[in-house]
C-alpha cells in the first residue's frame, strides 16, 4: 500500500503544492503544512476506494488540512496587504496571468478556493460538495469573483474575455 | 484575456515544477500530526491521566480516614467530582479526530474542529476553576486527619482555613488568568479564522 500511495502522491502532488501555495505565504508553514497534508493523506488512505479520482480526493485532503492548519506566523494583514499590492503593482509591468495570481491571492481564503477550483473545472455540484456550499450559491459567488476579477484586470489595462 | 489559459500559464509556472522522493514522503507519514486538534486531544489525554491520579489519591485518603465517617465522606465527595470530571472530558476526548475525513465538505470539518477546540480549552478551564480549588482543600485536610485529628478540629483552625481560602481565592484565578491569556495567545487567532470562514460559507451573500 505504501509504494501504491508513493506513486499516487507523486503522479499528483502538484495539487497539494497548489493549494499551499494559494493559501500560505510563510516559507515554514508551508513545509510543515505539505507534510502535514502527506501525513493525513496517508491516515485516510485506506479509506479510499477509487469512487473519486485521486486527484479529486487529495484536493479534498489538502483543502481540509489547510483550512485547519495553525499557521506559526500572525498573518499580519496590512503588511501582506501591502506586500501583495507591491507584488501586484510590480506583476503589472510584467504578464496577465502574473497579475491574475495576485489578484487571485488577494480575494480572501474562501473566494480563493472557490475561483482556483472553478478554474480547476470543477463542476458547481462538485465545488458544493467540497466547500459545503449549495450548488446555486456556488454558481452565484463565481459569477461575483469572475466578474470582480475581470473588473481589476481592466482596471489594469487588461482586457478579458 | 482568457482566464482559463492564465490559469493554465499559472499552474504550469507556480505549480508544477516540484517534485518529492520517495524517502520525504516515507518520513512524512511517519510524523505526528501538527493539527492543533491533535495537540488539544493530547493535552485532554495528559489531563485524564492525572485525574486517575488524582481519582486513587482520594480513593486512598477516604479509606485511611474511614474510621472518620466525616472524613472519609469528604474524600468520596472530592472523588464523585472528580470521576463526573473524568466521564465528561473522556467523552470529549473520544469525539475529537485527528484524521481529516476527505468525505466531509470543508464547511463540516472547520464546524467540528471549531468546536471541538472551544470544548476542549472550556474543559481546561473547568478544570481549573474546580479541580485545583478541591486539591488545595485536600492538601490542608489530608496532613492533619492522617495525624489523627478530626474533622471538626481540622476545620476549627482559622490559620489554615485563611491560608486555604487565599490560596483558591488567589491563586485559582490567576492560574486560570494566566493559562487563559496563554490558550488566546496559542489558539486565538487559529480560532477567529475558523469561525470567520466558516460565516463567510454560512453567509447567503
Amino acid at each position: 500500500m505504501e509504494e501504491e500511495y508513493v506513486q499516487l502522491i507523486q503522479a499528483n502532488e502538484g495539487i497539494i503544492h497548489k493549494v499551499i501555495q494559494l493559501h500560505v505565504d510563510d516559507a515554514e508553514d508551508r513545509k510543515d503544512l505539505f507534510q502535514e497534508i502527506l501525513l493525513q493523506a496517508w491516515k485516510s488512505f485506506s479509506g479510499f476506494q477509487g469512487k473519486a479520482s485521486f486527484s479529486t480526493w487529495l484536493y479534498r485532503v489538502a483543502l481540509n488540512t489547510v483550512f485547519t492548519f495553525k499557521r506559526k506566523q500572525k498573518p499580519k494583514l496590512e503588511l501582506k496587504e501591502t506586500i501583495l499590492k507591491e507584488q501586484a503593482n510590480e506583476a503589472s509591468k510584467s504578464e496577465g496571468h502574473e497579475v491574475l495570481y495576485q489578484l487571485i491571492k488577494q480575494l480572501d481564503p474562501i473566494d480563493r478556493t472557490l475561483i482556483s477550483l472553478h478554474f480547476d473545472a470543477y463542476k458547481n455540484k462538485e465545488i458544493a460538495e467540497i466547500t459545503g456550499l449549495t450548488a446555486n450559491h456556488v454558481n452565484v459567488k463565481i459569477h461575483r469573483l469572475k466578474n470582480q476579477l475581470i473588473e481589476k484586470l481592466k482596471n489594469q489595462g487588461y482586457g478579458s474575455k | 484575456m482568457d482566464l482559463n489559459k492564465e490559469w493554465e500559464k499559472i499552474q504550469k509556472e507556480k505549480f508544477s515544477n516540484q517534485s518529492t522522493d520517495k524517502t520525504a514522503i516515507m518520513e512524512a507519514i511517519k510524523k505526528e500530526s501538527t493539527l492543533t486538534i491533535y495537540e488539544l486531544k493530547k493535552r485532554l489525554k495528559y489531563k485524564l491521566n492525572w485525574i486517575v491520579f488524582f481519582l486513587i489519591c482520594f480513593s486512598i485518603a477516604a479509606f485511611y480516614t474511614r474510621q472518620q465517617l466525616a472524613a472519609s465522606i469528604f474524600f468520596l465527595a472530592f472523588f464523585i467530582v472528580y470521576l463526573i470530571g473524568y466521564i465528561a472530558i473522556y467523552r470529549q476526548y473520544t469525539q475529537m479526530e485527528t484524521q481529516i475525513d476527505p468525505q466531509h465538505s470543508m464547511l463540516q470539518i472547520m464546524k467540528n474542529h471549531l468546536t471541538w477546540m472551544k470544548k476542549a480549552l472550556a474543559y481546561e478551564r473547568f478544570f481549573g476553576y474546580v479541580g485545583i480549588p478541591l486539591l488545595f482543600m485536600g492538601g490542608f485536610l489530608l496532613p492533619d486527619l492522617m495525624k489523627g485529628a478530626n474533622l471538626p478540629e481540622v476545620l476549627s483552625d482559622t490559620r489554615g482555613i485563611i491560608i486555604m481560602l487565599i490560596s483558591a481565592v488567589i491563586v485559582t484565578p490567576l492560574v486560570n488568568w494566566a493559562g487563559n491569556k496563554m490558550n488566546k495567545y496559542a489558539y486565538g487567532t487559529q480560532m477567529e479564522a475558523l469561525a470567520s470562514n466558516i460565516k463567510k460559507l454560512e453567509s447567503q451573500f
